[in-house]
């Protein structure tokens, strides 16, 4: 087990990088080391500089989600393997290396209205939607962004899934009195209706047909 | 290089007593700045269990009740009238977070009735409400939507490096903008410190966010405040020993271990029955022990047995229920199928959790510095010596807002913070690019951890601790050849020498005052001080800074009664 393996990882400073470029990293050999323990192990022993987000190192906060081989995943959860290609998570402008902007997005919350209503009353009999408790896994770890293909960075017209799959927790709130449909309308919902549908998400929301269909309405 | 802003109430973090405290703070009118050094709706408060103790659901409970178990489990360390407050207000923690949007578990009536009420962890009676399937998650997204909702101008990844001062009174903060670098001027009214715990001293060896580097603490003392209790660190006892990127993740407190649940040591033998009847407190002190003598396995840990549940039909259904609430999930991803589903023991060893100590404040949350205020796990009192499961959630809620309104009315009149003051702590930030010295931040801060865990954790001798201390010179002194990367953007080493900063100032004051309390009680064991001696010691331990030096209040007497 002790000998060492290797991955890549994509490096890239905007700031004063031409392109990014790959680097190669040894790892040692160890069971079940996961991605995020890999990242911090370099930090710790080979280079302090290597930019990447993370929190609670297990599937909480949603904060390490990177594309591992192409694929978004969460770090903290991705057993590391020979030979991997660690990127930022895809469509996303990259602040530095593994870091993407984050900046902007309660914004968008603000400005479509994305919460429940000030004085929305918790206390008459409320029951909870199987669907909405199913979006409710949403880790906010912005992976799902990566797998649209309609999503494009600063695009006011179409705000993409992550938006769909948080207005859809409160078409499903039992205390939510909005027209959210009318509002995922304004986000650019509409766009969903001809795509491949190959929005993903990490922690298996099912985003298209318990998310976008539902605010599409029946007529899909 | 730097930009300055200015408002009524800063509130510095970003869990659930900031975003209260800021939403609070603006439904008076307050022009509210939350800066958090996390995305906003982050911290503990995320990655928590989402449970909340809310009492008097049931008739055999009231505020009275719930008061004396905080004071019962905090041997009586705690401020007795902010532990009242906490119990009169307990009923705003449920109505504030489903205000911002979360939703607690109901009953078949839709309801949060008597049924839904569950025993947690040191309470007489059952009072907490659940969360499930979101947990923390839910009310982290509430926490986001309820900050955009109130219009506070909000400030991610963005980190306080030191408050400001006008005499003696706080008026603002300087912090560090890590995404684009750079120092950010606040001047404010009044400053809310709500920046959560210390949990990230004793790393691997925690369950807590990254962020909970003590660093409100440390602001706070720095800013000449009152600080209580600072010894009293809860470790929980079940958390994960391997594999090495799961060290420490927690999963479990002794009342999970069910009725029939022992702890063997490697060799197989039961070293201790009825864990499900003790405290967080007693089991790690018993684990602890029994490792520091070498019964531990070679992942450092003892072996949780709960196989003996599945006999039963209560045991089934208690692992049902857990199974349900997540609570084993990063068993299964550390430890396979088999010690999932408890058929096979699982490695299991002690991981700091939450700090009782804290921020010394009065009933309005007010500390001993004008213009500052504490709220949520950096505020101090409430629990004293320990903390009773679940009742955490609560405070963040029901202190946040106290926090909040107190703020937004002592914000009037204050005056601008002292240019040359901001200048100055602004240039310290922008300094730490690019630093060509011999030692990275992040091999520091392992190593002050590393020492924590070894010689302030769970068992505390004096011996250990003044080697302690001597170790925390020399790093402080390493700390000032540093090397760091030269980008602006996310640096991700800069941030480190902030937090190492307030790291080592946060062991120090845990140290002095661990040393100081020669007895044990508490979190806090000492098994060179092993009764605990209410002649001596039955009051808190308080520090704070005076001429550049740290004041301990001292007990009239030194000696261990042992
Ligand atoms: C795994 C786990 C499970 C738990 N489960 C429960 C439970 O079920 N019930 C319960 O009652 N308690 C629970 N707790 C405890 C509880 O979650 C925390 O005590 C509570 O959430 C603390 O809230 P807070 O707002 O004070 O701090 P946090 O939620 O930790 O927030 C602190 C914030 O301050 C920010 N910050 C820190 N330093 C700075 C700085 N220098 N500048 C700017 N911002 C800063 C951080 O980024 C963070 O956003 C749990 C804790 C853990 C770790």
């Amino acid at each position: 087990m002790a000998e060492n393996i290797h991955v890549e990882i994509m490096r890239f400073d905007p700031k004063t990088d031409p392109e990014p470029v790959r680097r190669v990293y040894s790892v040692r050999n160890e069971k079940k080391n996961t991605v995020l323990g890999a990242l911090l192990t370099i930090r710790e022993h080979e280079d302090s500089t290597l930019a990447f987000r993370y929190g609670c190192r297990c599937k909480h906060c949603g904060l390490c989600a990177v594309r591992v081989d192409g694929l978004p995943k969460m770090a903290c959860r991705t057993y590391v393997r020979n030979g991997m290609l660690i990127e930022p998570l895809g469509k996303l402008p990259v602040l530095r290396d593994l870091v993407t902007e984050r900046e902007g997005l309660l914004t968008i919350y603000k400005k479509h209205g994305v919460f429940l209503e000030e004085g929305a009353d918790s206390d008459v009999p409320l029951r909870e939607d199987g669907m909405g408790t199913s979006l409710k896994r949403c880790l906010d770890c912005l992976a799902c962004f990566s797998t649209c293909c309609n999503y494009e960075h600063g695009n006011a017209g179409f705000m993409g899934p992550y938006f769909f799959v948080k207005t859809a927790q409160l078409l499903f709130d039992p205390r939510d009195r909005q027209d959210r449909r009318a509002q995922a309308k304004a986000m650019g919902i509409e766009k969903c209706r001809t795509c491949s549908h190959n929005c993903y998400c990490i922690n298996g929301i099912d985003i298209y047909r318990h998310a976008i269909m539902k605010l599409l309405g029946n007529d899909v | 290089m730097e930009n300055t802003i200015s408002t009524d109430v800063l509130v510095i973090g970003g869990g659930g007593a900031a975003v209260t405290a800021a939403v609070s703070a603006a439904a008076l009118g307050a022009d509210v700045i939350l800066a958090s050094k996390e995305p906003i709706g982050y911290g503990d408060t995320r990655i928590s269990m989402g449970m909340i103790a809310n009492p008097c659901m049931k008739e055999d409970d009231s505020e009275k009740e719930f008061c004396n178990d905080l004071l019962e489990c905090g041997e009586h360390l705690n401020n007795p009238e902010i532990a009242w407050i906490l119990a009169k207000k307990a009923h705003r923690a449920r109505e504030i977070s489903e205000g911002f949007g979360h939703l607690f578990q109901r009953d078949k009536d839709g309801l949060i009735g008597p049924g839904v009420a569950f025993f947690s962890g040191g309470h007489s009676k059952a009072r907490t409400l659940r969360s499930p399937p979101s947990n923390g998650i839910g009310i982290g997204n509430a926490l986001r939507a309820a900050a955009v909702r109130s219009g506070v101008r909000v400030l991610e990844e963005t980190a306080a490096h030191k408050l400001l001062k006008d005499g003696d009174r706080v008026n603002g903060a300087v912090c560090y903008d890590l995404a684009r670098g750079g120092a950010i001027i606040i001047s404010a009214g009044a400053v809310i410190l709500a920046t959560g715990g210390a949990g990230w001293l004793y790393y691997p060896h925690t369950d807590c966010m990254s962020g909970a580097c003590g660093d409100g603490y440390s602001l706070a003392y720095e800013a000449g405040a009152e600080l209580t209790d600072m010894e009293q660190v809860q470790f929980v006892p079940f958390a994960l020993t391997h594999p090495a990127p799961l060290c420490g993740i927690f999963f479990g407190d002794p009342a999970s271990a069910g009725p029939a649940g022992v702890i063997r040591n490697a060799h197989g033998e039961a070293v201790l029955h009825n864990v499900h009847n003790r405290t967080r407190a007693q089991v790690t002190g018993l684990m602890s022990e029994l490792l520091s003598r070498g019964e531990g396995t070679e992942h450092g840990g003892l072996l949780l047995d709960l196989s003996a549940n599945l006999l039963t039909e209560d045991g089934r259904r208690m692992w049902e229920t857990r199974n349900r609430l997540g609570q084993f999930d990063a068993v299964r991803a550390a430890y396979g199928e088999k010690a999932y589903r408890w058929e096979e023991s699982l490695d299991v060893a002690p991981t700091a959790h939450y700090n009782m100590g804290g921020v010394k404040v009065d009933t309005e949350t007010q500390s001993s510095v004008k213009g500052l205020f504490a709220a949520g796990q950096v505020m101090g009192g409430v629990f004293g010596g320990d903390r009773l499961g679940s009742a955490s959630l609560t405070e963040v809620f029901v202190f946040g807002e106290i926090a909040g309104q107190e703020a937004a009315r002592a914000a009037k009149g204050a005056r601008p913070a002292r240019p040359a003051d901001a200048k100055r702590a602004a240039g310290e930030l922008t300094g730490l690019i690019g630093r060509c010295g011999k030692y990275t931040p992040i091999q520091l801060k392992r190593r002050l951890q590393d020492v924590m865990w070894n010689k302030v954790g769970i068992l505390r001798y004096e011996t250990g601790m003044k080697e302690a201390l001597a170790e925390f010179a020399l790093i402080e002194a390493q700390a000032r050849d540093i090397r760091t990367c030269a980008s602006r953007t996310f640096n991700r080493d800069a941030l480190d020498v902030i937090e190492l900063r307030h790291m080592l100032r946060c062991a120090l004051m845990i140290t002095r005052s661990a040393l100081t309390r020669r007895e044990t009680r508490g979190a806090h064991l000492r098994p060179d001080c092993p009764n605990r001696d209410d002649e001596n010691f039955a009051r808190n331990i308080t520090v704070r800074e005076s001429d550049g030096e740290m004041k301990i209040s001292k007990p009239e007497t030194g000696k261990c009664h042992g």
